[in-house]
């Protein structure tokens, strides 16, 4: 098997932080690149996703998780959103990291000695970015959508707003490597705090937009002409009409419509975030579903229909995951649905490769003679009434048995009895 | 093209092999992506003093999404640590192996939490109802379904 032979794999270029100078050398650069690197699977954030606790991970391995995996906060998807700074932020890493890579030696020959990583960051990045539009240390491209109508332009000089959150978010992660900028505005700070949690992007205008104001600012947006006049009734329900429409058509009364918006908005965030065309496709709770409905499924989204309903469930449930993270990502780096379902079909050809096959049954019990008559040998002992008490059972062969269930109270209890 | 557990192993070997193992724990074997061994040893005055153990870790193709199968190796050069988590086929009942692993925990991460596992024991003695459960074991100790008791069985 090519995915599971060591040399194989070894021989690959698989990245990781080792690919840095040891931090003797350069102290900081394999922590920093760590930073890069989403804890689950250890590869660069792909569609990152950040949690309610602000911990980010690849969107693909965050589906099922129902807690934070790093700090074990309560965690669910309604939460998830998506991270298109650190997006963009990767995106030039990655490119960055080819080039890099090369004039890495080089780099390491130059005798200048500095003694914090910071700058060394700084610098690299600004070797990727040729035009050094930026003096931040860690430069973050805007994504298209960012546009924060708060901020002053004084905040301009040394710290573009959205490069803010990430790298408070770094700074968390590697504070001890990472000596950012002081912030030389106090009020920075706190806003700062304030606007990553509280910025929403209107749907109508896809501005961002403080959270406490998103309601007005809707309004505003879908009449323009009433941006400073009182709406008369009118008006009121015809924008009534409007925020059905985009809510989905739910009937707001009137006592909680303000909340309830709110709240409608918080959890579609997600799906705003990225793309309003495209749809995630929803979860299917398959031991209700029929067979031929799920046949159906896999037709609709033009899946093989190849296999038994455990393939098909396992083969949609995987869909629907590569399928969702992949609009979590921004919309220029999305994958196509063909790649997706050659992704798809990869997957599972990895998964049917994990099972040992043997080809030639005869050869392979001639060759194992020995191991097997071992096994039985042991089994017949272990079938013994009285057993030897730290008889060694492991590698007995009972590797299809079924579980065992041990509970330790209830055990302690039949021992008194 | 491969896959998440093996690009995630493979990392992880190499950080092993460039960084080097936590103190008292040795790499023996990581021949492919399905079995490593290690041997690990208490440093420090603990009732293991002197001691060597060795750890399999086994992985499936969902690592490192569901936790890795790892028990005490019990063979001719090896014994199971005596531990009242430990059952005397090396099985080990741990709550990080089981419902509270998470795909952010890795194999040193593991090694590290069974040495304190092992340095914080106050009494050598097998869990309940070892023999029985030794009777009976399956092979994986993940087909093991253990009662994690908050305050025997949580490491």
């Amino acid at each position: 098997m090519p995915t599971n032979n060591v040399d194989a794999l070894l021989a690959t270029d698989v990245p990781d932080p080792s690919d840095f100078p040891p931090p003797s050398a350069l102290p900081g650069l394999r922590q920093l690149d760590t930073t890069y690197r989403c804890a689950i699977c250890g590869e660069l954030y792909d569609a990152p996703i950040t949690l309610l606790c602000g911990h980010c991970f690849c969107s693909l391995h965050i589906t099922k998780e129902e807690e934070c995996p790093t700090c074990r906060k309560a965690a669910n998807e309604g939460h998830f959103r998506t991270n298109i700074t650190v997006e963009e932020m990767l995106a030039r890493e990655h490119q960055a990291r080819i080039s890099r890579s090369k004039s890495n030696r080089a780099m390491n020959q130059t005798p200048t000695k500095r003694t914090t990583p910071a700058p060394k960051s700084r610098k690299r990045r600004q070797r990727s970015n040729s035009d050094g539009s930026s003096s931040t240390d860690i430069v973050c491209v805007a994504g298209p959508s960012f546009n924060d109508t708060n901020r002053s332009s004084e905040a301009l000089d040394s710290s573009p707003s959205p490069t803010k959150h990430v790298k408070k978010k770094v700074k968390s992660r590697a504070r001890s490597e990472l000596r950012l900028e002081p912030s030389s505005d106090p009020r920075e700070e706190e806003l700062d705090t304030d606007s990553a949690v509280s910025k929403v992007k209107c749907p109508v205008c896809r501005k961002q937009v403080d959270f406490n104001a998103i309601n007005s600012h809707v309004d505003v947006c879908l009449n323009p002409s009433s941006a400073s006049t009182p709406t008369n009734g009118e008006r009121r329900s015809e924008q009534k009409g409007q925020w059905s429409k985009i809510l989905g058509g739910g009937n707001n009364n009137k006592g909680k419509g303000r909340e309830k918006n709110g709240r409608v908005i918080f959890i579609s965030f997600r799906t705003l975030g990225s793309d309003e065309n495209a749809d995630r496709l929803p979860k299917v709770t398959y031991h209700v579903i029929k067979d031929k409905a799920l046949k159906e499924l896999l037709v609709e989204n033009k899946l093989p229909t190849s296999g038994d309903r455990v393939t098909w469930i396992a083969r949609h449930e995987r869909w629907v995951m590569i399928y969702n993270a992949n609009l979590d990502k921004s919309e220029k780096s999305r994958k196509t649905l063909s790649e997706l379902r050659v992704e798809l079909k990869k997957w599972e050809d990895n998964m049917k490769g994990r099972k040992a096959v043997v080809d030639d049954t005869e050869a392979y019990q001639a060759q194992n003679k020995d191991e097997f008559a071992r096994l039985t040998e042991q089994a017949r002992k272990s079938k013994n009434p009285k057993p030897k008490a730290v008889s060694p059972v492991q590698e007995s062969g009972s590797e299809n048995s079924e579980t065992v269930l041990v509970l330790d109270s209830e055990e302690e209890e039949a021992l008194k009895i | 093209m491969a896959s998440i557990s093996s690009r995630r192993l493979r990392k992880e070997l190499t950080e092993i092999t460039t960084q080097g193992c936590p103190v008292g724990i040795k790499l023996l074997n990581a021949d492919n992506f399905e079995t490593w061994l290690f041997s690990i040893e208490v440093l420090g005055e603990t009732l293991y003093q002197g001691e060597v153990f060795k750890l399999m870790f086994r992985f499936d193709s969902q690592y490192p999404i569901s936790s890795p199968a790892v028990q005490f190796v019990v063979d001719n050069e090896f014994q199971a640590p005596i531990h009242p988590h430990v059952y005397s086929n090396g099985h080990i009942c741990a709550s990080i192996l089981g419902n509270e692993w998470s795909p952010v925990l890795s194999v040193s991460a593991v090694c590290v939490t069974l040495q304190s596992m092992l340095a914080s024991c106050k009494v050598k003695e097998r869990p309940q109802g070892n023999d029985q459960y030794v009777r009976y074991a399956p092979d994986n100790p993940k087909k093991t379904r253990f009662h994690y008791d908050g305050k025997h069985h949580r490491v």
